[in-house]
């Protein structure tokens, strides 16, 4: 097949092109949350977060039946309470924030499990919590680019006292700054983005678009603009790559965008200058002098 | 003598209690504005709960703070703090002058674009604290003596009248030290007040022309040489007698300037 | 006489125990809601069956719980599928010393097909390097696959009680004319529906059996179990062919997620059926809890949607 027919052939169809669109989205929100999201060391809250959405569900099938609106505004609510109130509980009390999000995640998976349980549906769990990419209607994506327009100039809004809150909150404290409203409103930010990615790609994939790019970015920038501008870059690009891949290789298309991504911190390990392996091991070769223990 | 000492730090029995803990007690002093006031005392005596105090982060249990003739909240802008250094991630994606700029953020709020005013004193911050050559390294390339005067030059460009330093010369070398001293009297100069809480009780003796010793309470208050006696020092860092040699070395030490 | 009267009376207090010895029911325990209520319409009062995997649930991901469990390996027959269907089995039985008390009866099916999914990536060449030729599961869709289980359930329960074969072929000729009954129903519904129509495009391959039945062609969305997801290109694919078949209706099932075969639906102007029964009988409640309900209910809608 031709150069062109390899690229068009897969996006034929609506479906997969909604399922680029939507992904391409949701990557340059997740590139630009995903580098602050490392920063404030909460990488892994993601898939904890995940689990919570699960009585926010039941509950709204339980009052509004199975209307896509509710279930969706029932996995929000869920995750903003477990992920404000982890917060909350961290400020008010001496337990730290990690655990403190754990302990909740864990109680509101369990109340999620024990309401699913007396529902009239034999529907699996999986099919409430997580989407797929290949999925995605027209009214989800309708929803997320809604979601990351808002996202977007949020960011843009309030940039400053998110960056200087994320680098140094005490500074932000001292001249003025509300840390505890740039922290919740921050929060309630990735769980708005994380709740609308489960929700039309699934776990895994969500879960990669915020934090691979960030992490591929930190190998080779050294200054937080090029850093956000190559993060998010790194998310369409191996998005786009990812569904193609996917496409042609008869692979998952949600794991292969995470794949993809994968692939590409692979070679920043092996090829970043100053952190990459390879120019590390370079510098090694050259002439130098060494410290060897003696006994003459 | 001047006619009136403009006194820009007033504290009037001022008690601050972590739980059940007393971190100071009944603290009333008055603080002259554009003067170098050291803070002395053990540890745990209550010195950087004093300074968090001044900015108003913990609740008091009795009296009140004067800064200026505004109530601390309202006057955060003056305010400039440095706390002790390990709060920050040395490897956050940003260089010398990028830290510098946020002094200015305040000023300029959500939207504001950066001036030629605001870059011109974000380059005189950096020239003051010597750090126009470094001002493209990231963070972790810097040494820790670098690292502080980037914090400095970051309150410099905020455009603080008081400077709220504490432990500021732990960790500095001789020359970074005196670098440091060096600047503070320019502040003075200037009429900026520095608060600094001093461990070397010959550097604030010498250097800082007035002194707060506290020990939970308020030892002492005042010109520095008055307030470091001998007496006192033995009192606030409970010496036993038998320790009188060290002190005489104490009062006689000097320190290059 | 004293003592006649004793014995007597000791006789009369133990005989009810010896007697109950003897005539205890058949326990037995049931991994999938047919064999269920095939086991009780044969066993009638000789057998208890305790049906473990309720109507509505998935067999593909159940797992059974602890008392479940306890329960298997206290019966002296466990009724399965086999054709790893039910993923838990073999560390079900694992510490049993009795194999033989484990029926799996899609193992004795005269004929069992095999997977209809292909793997597109092969090209079209045949499949003789991969060892992917699994054993299609869904037996239930077959009528005549009920029929020959139906039978062999009452060759089972005769083995293990002779004492009450008569019972057992009774009950079980009782069921079997049900079942024949139904084979006539579903011949005239068919026949309502051309051949060219004959397209069944499922969330799974489960379908297979009823696909032979009556000629339709299969296009599952996903291979034998319901853990397996399509790719993109599968989907692709399958949107091609509904277009290119000019097909009405694509169908969802009860106890799947329908956000894949929904995307087909919209994508091809397809209309998506209600969902079939296609792992076994509804929940209760649903109106299809028995065999011929689900039977019923799958093949008229399939042929009411596509006609």
């Amino acid at each position: 097949m031709s150069l062109v027919e390899f690229f068009s052939e897969p996006f034929r169809h609506d479906f997969m092109r909604r399922a680029l669109i939507v992904s391409a989205m949701l990557g340059l929100s997740g590139g630009l949350l995903g580098p602050l999201l490392v920063l404030r060391r909460m990488a892994l809250m993601g898939d904890a977060l995940s689990h919570s959405l699960l009585p926010g569900i039941a509950l709204a099938w339980l009052w509004f039946g199975p209307s896509p609106a509710a279930l969706f505004g029932g996995a929000l609510i869920a995750g903003l309470l477990t992920a404000l109130g982890g917060a909350l509980v961290s400020r008010l009390t001496v337990i730290k924030e990690d655990a403190a999000f754990g302990a909740l995640f864990l109680v509101f998976f369990a109340a999620g499990i024990a309401l699913f349980s007396g529902l009239p549906t034999r529907l699996p769990l999986t099919h409430f919590l997580f989407g797929n990419i290949l999925g995605v209607s027209a009214g989800d994506l309708r929803v997320v680019a809604a979601i990351v327009l808002a996202t977007l100039a949020a960011l843009y809004i309030f940039r400053r006292p998110l960056l200087l809150e994320t680098f140094d909150a005490c500074f932000h404290r001292a001249t003025g700054g509300s840390g505890r409203l740039t922290h919740l409103g921050f929060l309630a930010l990735v769980v708005l983005n994380l709740v609308a990615g489960l929700q039309t790609m699934g776990v895994v994939l969500v879960l990669g678009l915020f934090l691979l790019p960030s992490v591929v970015a930190r190998l080779w920038c050294e200054r937080l603009g090029p850093l956000l501008v190559l993060s998010s870059s790194l998310a369409l690009v191996c998005s786009a790559g990812g569904i193609l891949l996917s496409y042609h290789a008869n692979l998952p298309s949600g794991p292969a965008i995470v794949l993809c991504l994968g692939g590409v911190l692979l070679l920043s390990l092996l090829c970043a200058p100053e952190t990459g392996l390879i120019p590390r091991a370079y510098a090694r070769l050259r002439p130098s002098g060494r410290v060897r223990y003696t006994t003459d | 003598m001047p006619s009136t000492t403009h006194h820009i730090l007033r504290l009037r029995d001022v008690t601050v209690c972590h739980g059940r803990v007393t971190a100071l007690r009944g603290v009333s002093t008055e603080l002259p504005c554009g003067s170098a006031i050291a803070i002395c005392g053990p540890n745990g005596s209550g010195k950087s709960t004093l300074l968090r105090a001044l900015l108003g982060w913990h609740p008091l249990a009795s009296g009140e703070i004067l800064i200026g003739d505004a109530h601390p909240r309202h006057a955060l802008p003056r305010l400039a703090y440095l706390p002790q250094r390990q709060t920050i991630d040395w490897d956050f994606p940003l260089h010398v002058r990028a830290v510098v700029e946020q002094g200015r953020l305040p000023a300029l709020g959500l939207f504001r674009r950066f001036t030629a005013a605001d870059h011109a004193r974000i380059s005189e911050a950096l020239a003051e604290l010597d750090l126009t050559a470094l001002a493209d390294r990231p963070l972790h390339a810097l040494s820790g003596g670098q690292q502080q005067r980037v914090f400095l030059a970051r309150s410099l460009a905020q455009g603080a009248d008081i400077f709220l330093l504490d432990e500021p010369f732990a960790g500095l070398d001789l020359r970074a030290t005196g670098e440091l001293l060096r600047m503070i009297r320019a502040w003075n100069a200037r009429g900026r007040t520095v608060l600094a809480v001093v461990h070397d009780i010959a550097l604030a003796r010498s250097h800082f022309n007035h002194a707060l010793l506290l020990d939970t309470d308020l030892i002492a208050s005042g010109p520095s040489a008055e307030v470091l006696t001998a007496e006192n020092i033995r009192r606030a860092y409970h010496l036993p007698s038998a320790a009188e040699e060290a002190l005489q070395s104490l009062r006689t030490a000097t320190f290059p300037s | 006489m004293k003592l006649l009267q004793k014995i007597t009376l000791a006789a009369c207090l133990l005989l009810p125990a010896w007697l109950d010895a003897a005539v205890q029911p058949l326990r037995i325990v049931s991994l999938h809601p047919i064999l269920t209520e095939f086991a009780t319409a044969i066993g009638g009062d000789a057998a208890t069956v305790e049906g473990l995997v309720p109507g509505g649930v998935d067999p593909h991901t159940f797992e059974p719980a602890p008392k479940q469990v306890a329960a298997a390996l206290a019966a002296d027959l466990v009724l399965a599928t086999g054709l790893h269907l039910e993923g838990y089995l073999d560390h079900l039985v694992a510490g049993d010393g009795h194999p033989e008390r484990v029926l799996r009866v899609g193992e004795h099916l005269p004929f069992v097909l095999t997977s209809v999914h292909v793997h597109e990536n092969h090209d079209g060449h045949d499949h003789k390097d991969h060892k992917h030729e699994e054993a299609d599961p869904h037996w239930w869709h077959g009528i005549n696959n009920a029929l020959f289980v139906s039978d062999l359930l009452r060759a089972e329960l005769t083995r293990l009680r002779p004492a009450e074969a008569e019972g057992f072929a009774r009950r079980a000729q009782l069921l079997q004319q049900r079942l024949f009954a139904l084979q006539a129903w579903a011949a005239a519904e068919i026949r309502t529906l051309s051949p060219e129509r004959r397209q069944l495009f499922t969330t799974h391959d489960a379908f297979g059996y009823l696909a032979r039945d009556f000629d339709f062609t299969v296009h599952p969305l996903s291979g034998l179990s319901t853990e397996s997801e399509p790719n993109a290109r599968r989907i692709s694919t399958l949107v091609d062919e509904v277009r290119r078949l000019g097909v009405k209706a694509v169908f969802a099932e009860d106890s799947a997620s329908p956000r894949l075969i929904q995307t087909l639906a919209t994508e091809t102007g397809a209309k998506l059926a209600p969902a079939l029964y296609a792992d076994g009988p509804g929940a209760t409640g649903s109106g299809s809890e028995t065999y011929e309900a689900m039977y019923r209910f799958n093949l008229s809608t399939i042929v009411s949607a596509l006609r």
